[in-house]
């Protein structure tokens, strides 16, 4: 895991220090850093002069990681849509929604509509370039759910190594 | 030769963040005319722009829990 310390440089009756501020926020701003390098520096009577963020990587343990981008295409064509609702099909079921990762390149997202069942919202990865990977969304519906709507809430989970994602959401509807 | 008469002080302000955990910054050459909402007015500050992180899963930052002025004076004696 990546430490970030702040190294803040002033002067006091013309001697140089350093004080060392360790667990900077990784996912704060340089801008708020440096404010509150200064604002420290502003309790005293040193002369501020410079302010450095010192990332230090294990690169034993680290790993590279990738900003996750969901991308799902809605409606035919490439037109997104603003609005995600999946007609789908279902019996009458609860409320909710759950999201699992089966080991080998599929996420599934499983929804359930107010007044239906569940409907599969299947999830599979495919990495287009190095820098991004594409989510392709299917739905998968049993055979005699009723039509309804169904919604999907998406968020990202961030840890300490990731950015939240970016979700772009146009759905895509195979109907086959 | 009298004796060296050095004057220092510290700020020992200690941090608290929301996973329990706490830090220790000593601030050297606080001014003398620091007062406690100075003190709150950074601790606002950092609720609002977490500059810092705690130790578990960089838990948010809590609260300043003290801030301390520490003078020291120390004289070296003439021997």
């Amino acid at each position: 895991m990546a430490d970030t310390d702040l190294k803040v440089k002033s002067s006091y009756a013309g001697k140089t220090q350093t004080l060392t501020i360790s667990d900077a926020n990784p996912k704060a701003s340089d801008s708020v850093l440096l404010e509150f390098a200064q604002r420290v520096n502003a309790l005293t009577d040193n002369t501020y002069s410079s302010t450095d963020k010192v990332t230090t990587v294990n690169l034993d343990t680290e790993s590279d990681k990738q900003t996750p981008t969901l991308q799902l295409r809605a409606g035919t064509g490439t037109t997104p849509l603003t609005e995600v609702t999946i007609t789908g099909k279902g019996t009458t079921g609860a409320t909710g929604k759950r999201i699992y990762y089966d080991g080998d390149g599929e996420v599934y997202y499983r929804m359930y509509s107010a007044s239906g069942e569940d409907g599969w919202l299947f999830l599979s990865t495919k990495k287009a370039t190095p820098e991004e990977s594409i989510i392709e969304a299917y739905l998968m519906t049993s055979t005699n759910a009723p039509d309804g709507t169904y919604y999907i809430d998406l968020y990202s989970t961030e840890t300490e190594n990731y950015k939240a994602a970016t979700w772009k959401v146009t759905v895509t509807l195979t109907t086959s | 030769m009298a004796d060296t008469v050095t004057a220092s002080s510290i700020l020992k302000t200690k941090f608290y963040f929301v996973d329990g955990d706490d830090r220790t910054i000593n601030i050297k050459n606080p001014k003398s005319t620091i007062t406690s909402s100075d003190i709150q007015g950074l601790e606002t500050w950092m609720q609002t722009n977490q500059p810092l992180v705690g130790d578990k899963m960089g838990a948010a930052f809590g609260k300043i829990m003290s801030a301390t002025h520490v003078a020291t004076t120390t004289r070296e004696l003439d021997i």
